[in-house]
């Protein structure tokens, strides 16, 4: 066992773990952030993206004592007192979901996109850059169009800060 | 026929919970 101290959410987290622990398994099994998903263990699906220092990485590819002193933020945090992230809000009105379970990843890495990408993108850019998210439900029309919509508001609201 | 609410369309309750990472999945569940 191998001791880690991270930021979770912005809550300061200490576990003992054993040195092969993914960051994923630590966030589901050791914090029960359940709202992380395992789609694949092959990081090909990314339903497992959260943000650690502000850049979204597959959990399910990250050990979590590489994740040592680091800020992580999961699904859970974006909206910490209720109030939803613009992307959240943008992924509800467009019907940008059906069973859910890609979800998670897919707006923690829609927000990347904006931060990489910048406030307007186009429908290739959104494509392209979704690569490495997969939908089973095929949403992605619905999922492309509250992205575009999600990157937009992201601009005209004061940034609700992600807990980190 | 106006403001029946027939044909309109009525926002899923359950999107909430999906995009705040509160959906409940079977891989969720603890095992003994």
């Amino acid at each position: 066992m191998a001791k880690v101290a991270l930021s979770v959410n912005g809550k300061a987290v200490t576990a003992d773990v054993e040195p092969r622990t993914l960051l994923v398994q630590f966030l589901r099994d050791n914090l029960l952030l359940t709202g992380t998903h395992v789609g694949c263990d092959t990081s090909q699906c990314g339903a497992c993206v959260v943000h650690v220092n502000g850049k979204a990485i597959k959990s399910c590819t990250a050990l979590t004592l590489s994740c040592e002193g680091t800020n992580v933020t999961t699904i859970e945090g974006l909206a910490p007192d209720g109030q939803l992230h613009p992307m959240q809000e943008a992924f509800r009105e467009h019907h940008a979901l059906q069973c859910g379970f890609c979800t998670p990843g897919m707006i923690m890495s829609a927000i990347d996109i904006v931060r990489r990408k910048g406030n307007r993108l186009d429908e290739t850019t959104i494509r392209a850059e979704l690569e490495g998210n997969i939908c089973r439900c095929t949403g992605y029309h619905n999922i492309v169009k509250a992205i575009a919509a999600g990157a937009q508001a992201m601009a005209r609201q004061p940034m609700p800060q992600a807990a980190e | 026929m106006a403001n029946t609410g027939i044909g309109q369309p009525v926002r899923r309750v359950e999107d909430f919970r999906f995009i705040t990472g509160a959906g409940q999945y079977t891989a969720d569940i603890n095992r003994p």
